[in-house]
Parts: C-alpha cells; structure tokens; sequence
C-alpha cells in the first residue's frame, strides 16, 4: 500500500511514467469489470478508454482514505455505465461487436465468450445494484472480500451475505443452465 | 455465528479457492457436508468467472496506450504546493494593491471632476461618506461649507461654459449645502454639551457652551436663607426651573453670593425629574448647556456680555479659547465664504453668456439666502 501511495502521488505530480504505471496496473481489470456490466466488449473498450482519461485528468483531487486505488476508477467505471445504461435505454442501437469480428483472436472462443458475457450480463440485470456491484468487482475485477467492503462501504460479511444470494440470482436467472 | 452467515462464509472461502485456479472438487471435498448446496453455487460462479475472463483486444489495447500517453503528455506539470501557495499569495497582493490603487486614484481623480464628467458621482459619494463618518454636527457642518464652496466653483465653471442645465443642479446642490449647515448649527446647539466635547460655533457661542466656573452648582433659596445665584445662572433661566412671577433682571453687579434676602425671591417651582428638589444647604447640580440654552431667547447685549464675561472663566474658558486660537470658527468660515462667493458668483455674472445669467443670478439669489439663514442661525446661539 505504501508503494502504491508514493506511486500515487508521484502520478498526482503529472509524473508520466507512474501515471503509465497505474494504467497498466488497472487497464484489464476495469475493461473486464466494464464488459460483464454492459454485456458488450467493442462499448466497454471506448469507456474504458474514457475512465483512464477521466482519472488523470481529476487524479489531483484524489484522495486514498485507505482505500485502493482501483476502488477509485472502479466508482469512475460505475458512474460512465450508469450513464451509458441510462442513454441507451433512451435509443435503439445495433451493438459494434455484431458487426466488426474480432482479429487475432480464435473466432469460436470468442464467440462463446461473446455469448457468455451477454448471458451473465442479461441475467445481472435482474440482480440489485449492490448485487451487481458484488459480482462486477468479485468476478471481474478480482477485488478481495475486503476491498469489495471499503469500495460499496459495507461490512466484510455483508458482503459475503450480497454475494451468496447474488449467486443464488444468477443461477436461477440463468435456468440452471451452469 | 448463525448457519446462514457459517455458509456464506464457506462459500466465500470456495469462491476464493476457485479464483485462484483450485479445483471445485477440492473445495467440495472440504467440506462434503455443504457439498449438496456450494456445488451449483460454484459453478454458477466458475461460469461467471469465466465469461468475466476476457482480455482487451490487442488492437484496442494498442490504441487505447497510445490515447492514453498522448493525453499525459498534454498534461501540464503540476508546481509544487508552496510554490502555487507563493503564487496565489503574490496573485492576491498584487489585486489588492491594484484596487487599493484604482480606487485612491479614482477619488483623487474625482476630486477634481465637474458636474458633467463622469467621475462626478464618484465626487458626490466620496462627500457623503465624508459626512458619514464625521461623527459631530459642527464637523458635519463645517464640511457642508466646504462643499458649498465647491458648489460655487463648479457654478461658476458651469456658468462660463454656457451649460445651464448644470449650473441649476450645481445650485440645487448647493442649496442643500447650505440647508443642511442651517440644520446642522442648529441641532449642534441643541446638543451642544450633552454629551462629550462642546462644539465650537463661535468664539461668543463657545463662551456661552462652556460651564459656568463658578459656580458648578446652583445655590437654593429657601424661606429663610437665600444663596443669591450667580449672575450666570440667574441671567439665564433654565427651561425646568420656572420663577413665579419673574424676578426682575439680575445683572453681574446684582451679584453677590450668600446675600440673605428672605422676602427677595419666591418660592421656585421645581418640576421632576429635570432638577432634584433642592436641600437646604446641599448644592443642586447645574443644569446642563442644553437645558440652558434651548429655549433661551436672545439675550441682551448687555445681559450677553456679563453672561459671557462669567462664563469665559477658568479652565474651560481657557481650553476653548486655545481651541478658537488653533481653528477659525464654523461662524467665522462661513461668514467669510458667503462674502467671497457671493462675490465671485457676481463677479461670473457680468462676464458670462446671456443664457445663463437668469441660472447663474437664481444661484446668487439662494447662496445669498442659504448664507443669510445660516448665519442667522448661528447668531441666534451667541
């Protein structure tokens, strides 16, 4: 924590090579925590590219509060999906993703992943927030047990309660399929 | 710990074998006699897991880097934070000289301006806030005849010009000038010495503010023995105490202090609260400049003189004449302005343009009569 802290304040200092270094550090998790959050991976690769300019250009006014760093652009991600749920909820749109493939990549996995992301994406929308929040930041952005309840302001074991029924929700949402 | 939270627990604990690439099994295993319900629970979240395993494209990956570097490198490098508190501290020294600055020089700027330039009103406002913050009357008033003056000035100016507009509202003002010091020397002499130091009206009404030396209280006739007053308090009377029936004049050579004359004076009516009953042998205090003089008619000339000659004595005598010595009197000032004004506008009469003589002569007419009423007014206090 205390590297991260000096690394911290080296970024707030507009040093280029920590701020390099927070990105790198950040930059899968936050797309990853994206993508299960919107079921879409060509939208979430543009906002990830928004939360990582957002957050240098407000980092001055960052403040730790013995919370990780990714707490931070995990709130930064939060606030650019509800936003964008809630424009597309104003508009129909054809997803980016349907249309361009994907390169490099072996095209039946990734087809299943699509897929499976949409699924566990369609089947969190029946979830709370807190509920989605938990599995967002479990499963996507590996944060412990601990760091969840400094991020959402909970108890540990509140929790560990939000992510067992939250799981329950999920397979029940998903026909039992897993 | 309850069996809810004892499972979420469990399942916590599977979860974060699960994350780290364990087995389910093994984690069934661990705990066989949960198996039953964690092993769905798992696998729904191995599945979750695995949808959430994705990596960025390579190409996004790529671009977003090079959006991302280009973007820090825009950034400008931050100061340190006592440099930015040294510069936000020089930031607002520098706007407060600025101002400090501006403004001195605005009014000293308008000091100078006429009535039809546009720091005029700036002039107007740094007079009234003058007499704002002079707290006396005679203070007030002796600015109010400055102003006057400088209303002439601009009279005149305006009248050279031929701006007739200008010369009739450089009157209006002046009028108010003088009406003003009318009310003023007249609320002065009310309040005279109410409270605080004395305002200086003239060398003759300075005199006839400062207490009486002698003596500081009022002797009290009785039935059988009466202190004679001094010719100060006799000569004159005081609104609160009433003499039935008047007694005849008593002047400076009347005078004479512990003269017992039982039959000489009548009884004194003493209305409360304005004079406590007087004791027999117990001195009653002196009343007050203002009680004095308020309702007081003029005096006669002779009656003013020995009411000055008694007056004019001892200390206060002494510092008020060393104060007339230092400053010419509001009286004085005044009537010296109106002479020299009244002059100067008669004077810019004669050499004015047609137009605006009927203004510039309506100015004379009410500096004259603003003067005149002044002045009597001030008389009126000697």
């Amino acid at each position: 924590m205390q590297s991260e802290e000096s690394l911290i304040r080296r970024a707030q200092q507009r040093d280029q090579v920590a701020l390099t270094q927070l990105y790198e550090e950040n930059f899968d998790k936050i797309y990853r925590y994206i993508c299960i959050k919107i079921g879409d991976r060509t939208e979430a690769e543009d906002m990830t590219q928004q939360v990582f300019l957002n957050a240098i250009q407000s980092i001055s006014s960052y403040k730790s509060k013995g919370m990780p760093f990714s707490s931070w652009l995990y709130r930064i991600a939060h606030n650019q999906v509800v936003d964008h749920l809630r424009k597309k909820s104003k508009r129909i749109t054809v997803p980016l993703d349907e249309t361009i493939p994907f390169q490099g990549d072996d095209p039946r996995r990734v087809v299943e992943q699509k897929l499976a992301i949409e699924a566990i994406a369609a089947a969190a929308m029946g979830l709370t927030r807190a509920q989605q929040e938990v599995i967002s930041l479990r499963f996507a952005g590996e944060l412990s047990v601990a760091e969840c309840a400094r991020t959402m302001g909970k108890s540990e074991g509140a929790i560990k309660a939000l992510q067992h029924i939250a799981i329950v929700a999920l397979r029940k949402a998903l026909g039992r399929e897993v | 710990m309850s069996k809810a939270r004892k499972f979420d627990d469990i399942l916590n604990e599977c979860i974060e074998r699960m994350l780290k690439r364990e087995p389910i099994e093994t984690c069934l295993a661990a705990f066989p006699e949960h198996a039953a319900e964690l092993e769905p629970l798992l696998r729904t979240a191995m599945a979750t897991r695995k949808a959430a395993d994705i990596q960025p494209r390579a190409e996004f990956r790529q671009r977003a880097a090079h959006e991302f570097q280009a973007a820090v490198r825009n950034l400008k490098p931050r100061r340190s934070s006592s440099l930015r508190w040294q510069l936000r501290l020089v930031t607002v020294i520098s706007v407060v000289v600025i101002v400090l600055m501006a403004g001195t020089g605005t009014v000293a700027a308008a000091t100078n301006s006429l009535p039809d330039q546009p720091l005029y009103g700036v002039k107007l406002f740094t007079e009234n806030v003058r007499v704002a913050l002079t707290p006396s009357a005679v203070g007030k008033a002796e600015l109010y005849a400055q102003f006057t003056d400088t209303r002439v000035s601009e009279i005149i100016k305006m009248a050279d010009e031929g701006k007739v507009a200008e010369v009739e509202k450089a009157t209006e003002r002046m009028n108010s000038n003088l009406t003003a010091i009318t009310r003023l020397t007249q609320s002065a002499g009310d309040t005279g010495t109410a409270g605080g130091t004395p305002p200086v009206l003239s060398s003759a009404s300075a005199a006839a503010e400062a207490p009486p030396s002698t003596p500081t209280t009022m002797p009290v006739p009785t039935p059988t023995t009466i202190s004679v007053p001094t010719p100060t308090t006799m000569s004159v009377p005081t609104p609160t105490i009433i003499l039935v029936p008047t007694p005849a004049p008593i002047t400076a050579t009347a005078a004479a202090p512990n003269v017992t004359t039982p039959q000489a004076l009548p009884k004194p009516v003493v209305p409360p609260p304005s004079v406590p009953t007087p004791v027999p042998g117990v001195p009653t205090q002196a009343p007050s400049f203002a009680q004095k003089v308020t309702p007081v008619p003029a005096p006669t000339p002779e009656k003013a003189t020995s009411v000055n000659a008694t007056r004019l004595a001892g200390t206060q005598k002494a510092e008020n004449t060393a104060k007339n010595n230092e400053k010419p009197d509001l009286q004085t000032t005044v009537s010296q302005q109106a002479q020299k004004n009244t002059q100067d506008l008669e004077e810019a009469l004669k050499r004015v343009p047609d137009n605006v003589k009927p203004s510039l002569q309506k100015a004379i007419d009410v500096a004259g009569k603003g003067y005149e009423e002044a002045l009597k007014n001030m008389d009126k206090k000697r």
